[in-house]
């Protein structure tokens, strides 16, 4: 398979023709045209462009402060598209990430709040753990039902969605629920059971296991034989199955590794963020995390660019409506906007001719 | 996904498969996914362009002591849309009036309480005195920062007496609004048999279908009366289903607890018959001809008396529980019935509101 980088940027300078390197660029030129088109609309909702590209920008870019919450943002948004990233690599079309951080989330939640005394040293680990654990049952389930029945995995993954996100809501309102509480939502984890933050800032060791993950995908994918064998089914399958590698096998570890790296967004989002189980515990990161793998063009880097993006573009949008009175749906539009014109330039960057 | 496979291939019928793979997932996936994310996942803001130092740097951070000075601004964040015909218009439709008054107001709508924490810190070091974050699900995110920002004044929707030094909690008490609605209900069911339908069966809610019952037993001592929870506060199809299965039973009067129940039983009663109540505001214009009744929420008065307090340094610890009494809590005919009401059921709305505003007359708390 063809080994597309990051925006084609780097190869735009090796090709020869300005065709070629124009056509590379395409992503950005479209990140530019849907700024463009985004400062139209903001020119008609009565703002200045100017002003108001400068204003998401500080907001999500602008100081210490800023770059801290755009960095939280991302996490989980980063964790879930590596996983993403390594489905997609061998093609497997994992769209169940939501269902997968919920009930990583809940694996995670109910071992926090099993054993509220343990040392954090000793108690985040386990978390983690049974969050990767969650994760991997269920894209496991939908893995089985895909590989031993011939379920289309797509509509699997995508159901087994809404089955795991109603657990969480049964959970939190009954098994779980806060003993004196009557708010649907569990008591609130122990301290030892939040993830803690580094030397004083609001950032958390979640976020540099995120990124230490961007190597360690990066390994997996192009340094083991694993990473050679998920790649090659992806590439093509029936010649992966003439090389004697086991698909079916490469498939359900693909799927399950993400799923995993789903559940452990639930729990660190759930740990940090919501210091609780409840309902309502993600703002579609699952989904969210999706684009950003295909926005990074399933390269590990490229998913970091994308999850950075990704999150500045809501922090930017957040600060944007704060700041100057745009309606809400101008900014959401503008989001929109920027993430399908980036995707369309990458469809027409990886054409082979224009 | 179909159409955008067929298409694809029209357009690419010499391409590698890869390419062709890449293209669906890019078509096929991102198309629905992108409407989801960005659907519901920007938190938004509008307030007065006026003075709003957005890059309250850290360095500003618990310098401004916002409640000095000239007046205090006032913040509001709230979790949907401040169109909604309930919650949150309500409380939009509150800052309203207080801008009225000179106030410098802001509102952020569609706040997921994952952006919670982010968007009340943004407030308290701008500068906002008065931050009120209008979902029990901020509440975690309010006592965090509270701590943060001694300075700054916060408010949350709990309704269950949970406050800090710089936390107020507000209480919603519709039973008590529940309570006149049952006398009408009573009267506009042709058989007696009132339904409620609840997004949880918490004592917010609960009590309201409690106190229904209550006040249409005064007037009709064969009530009785049906209630569920949908488990949901916005799931319009399932509240209607519910509700559906309640008016087999022969219910044809209803009262909501959640935007999502409540609709779905306007809807029920659009297609059964009988009659239901708005919840918070006036939705009597999703089915003029079957919301007799409007539970009315108006809260305007709340963020005065917590302003009030906030001047007087009296804030602390405060859970207020402003109803009926104090003009918060409110039932009126809708304007679609405000002619169909009699004379009778007219005064005794009348009657037993003056009555449970005098203290004469104490509405059932049923929380459980």
């Amino acid at each position: 398979m063809r080994e597309e980088s990051v925006l084609n940027l780097g190869s735009a300078l090796t090709h020869a023709g300005v065709l070629k390197r124009l056509k590379s660029l395409a992503p950005l030129l479209g990140g530019l045209l849907a700024l463009l088109l985004g400062a139209v609309l903001l020119q008609l909702s009565g703002a200045n462009p100017l002003q108001a590209y400068g204003v998401m920008l500080a907001g999500a870019f602008g100081g210490g402060r800023q770059l801290t919450e755009t960095l939280l943002r991302a996490t989980p948004l980063l964790i879930i598209g590596l996983g993403m990233t390594i489905a997609f690599r061998c093609r497997v079309w994992n769209i169940g990430a939501e269902g997968q951080y919920y009930i990583g989330a809940l694996c995670g939640s109910v071992v926090a709040l099993a054993l509220p005394d343990l040392g954090p040293g000793l108690l985040i680990p386990l978390m983690f753990m049974a969050g990767i654990l969650g994760g991997v049952i269920w894209s496991g389930i939908a893995g089985l039902l895909h590989l031993q029945r011939g379920v289309n995995l797509i509509i699997c993954t995508l159901m087994l969605n809404y089955i795991g996100i109603l657990l969480v809501q049964y959970a939190a309102r009954v098994p779980l629920q806060q003993p004196d509480g009557f708010l649907p939502e569990s008591a609130q984890f122990s301290a030892n059971a939040q993830i803690p933050t580094l030397l004083g800032t609001r950032l958390h060791w979640g976020v540099l296991l995120a990124f230490g993950l961007v190597g360690v995908v990066y390994i997996l994918l192009w340094q083991t034989p694993l990473g050679l064998q998920l790649r090659a089914v992806g590439s093509r399958l029936s010649v992966a199955r003439c090389a004697g590698i086991n698909t079916s096998r490469s498939i359900l570890i693909a799927l399950m590794i993400s799923g995993g790296l789903a559940g452990l967004a639930g729990i660190i989002e759930v740990s940090y963020t919501y210091t609780r189980l409840k309902g309502d515990i993600s703002d579609n990161f699952g989904f969210g995390g999706i684009l950003v793998a295909l926005l990074g063009q399933r390269q590990p880097v490229g998913v970091v660019v994308a999850a950075l993006l990704f999150s500045a573009l809501m922090v930017g949008a957040q600060s944007l409506n704060v700041v100057l009175q745009i309606p809400a749906s101008v900014a959401q539009v503008i989001q929109a906007i920027v993430v399908l014109f980036v995707l369309a330039g990458q469809a027409i960057a990886q054409r082979e001719s224009l | 996904m179909n159409f955008a496979s067929q298409r694809y291939f029209v357009l690419s019928s010499k391409r590698f498969f890869h390419s062709l793979e890449h293209a669906l997932v890019s078509f096929a996936l991102t198309a629905p996914l992108m409407m989801l994310s960005a659907c519901s996942s920007t938190p938004t803001t509008s307030h007065s362009p006026s003075d709003s130092p957005m890059s309250a740097d850290s360095s500003s951070r618990a310098t401004s002591n916002a409640t000095k000075g000239k007046a205090a601004k006032f913040a509001l964040i709230i979790n949907g849309s401040p169109t909604d015909k309930s919650w949150n218009q309500q409380a939009v439709k509150a800052t309203q009036a207080l801008k009225a008054k000179g106030m410098d107001v802001a509102v952020s709508e569609s706040v997921s309480p994952a952006d919670a924490e982010r968007v009340l810190r943004q407030y308290a070091e701008a500068g906002y005195g008065t931050i009120v974050a209008h979902s029990f699900n901020y509440g975690d995110a309010v006592f965090k920062v509270a701590k943060e920002f001694p300075n700054v004044n916060f408010a949350w929707a709990g309704g269950i007496n949970k406050t800090a030094a710089n936390v107020a909690d507000y209480d919603q008490p519709f039973y008590q609004g529940a309570y006149l609605v049952g006398l009408i209900g009573a009267k506009l069911s042709k058989t007696g048999k009132l339904g409620a339908l609840y997004g949880f069966d918490i004592p917010v809610c609960h009590s309201m279908g409690e106190a229904m019952l209550a006040g249409a037993k005064t007037v009709r001592p064969d009530a009785t009366l049906t209630s569920a929870a949908v488990g949901n506060w916005d799931d319009v199809a399932k509240a209607k289903e519910a509700a559906l299965s309640q008016a087999e039973t022969g219910v044809d009067f209803w009262i909501g607890c959640g935007q999502g129940p409540t609709i779905g039983q306007i809807e029920a009663a659009k297609t059964k018959g009988g009659y239901a109540t708005s919840y918070v505001g006036d939705m009597s214009s999703l089915g003029p001809q079957v919301v007799a009744l409007n539970l009315l929420w108006k809260i305007e008065p709340l963020f005065s008396k917590m302003i009030e307090d906030i001047q007087a340094k009296k804030f602390a610890n405060r859970y207020y529980k402003l109803g009926v009494a104090d003009g918060v809590i409110d039932v009126e005919a809708a304007p679609g019935f405000k002619n169909k009401l009699t004379r009778e059921q007219a005064d005794a709305l009348k009657t037993t509101r003056a009555k449970i505003a005098s203290g004469e007359l104490t509405v059932p708390f049923v929380p459980k």
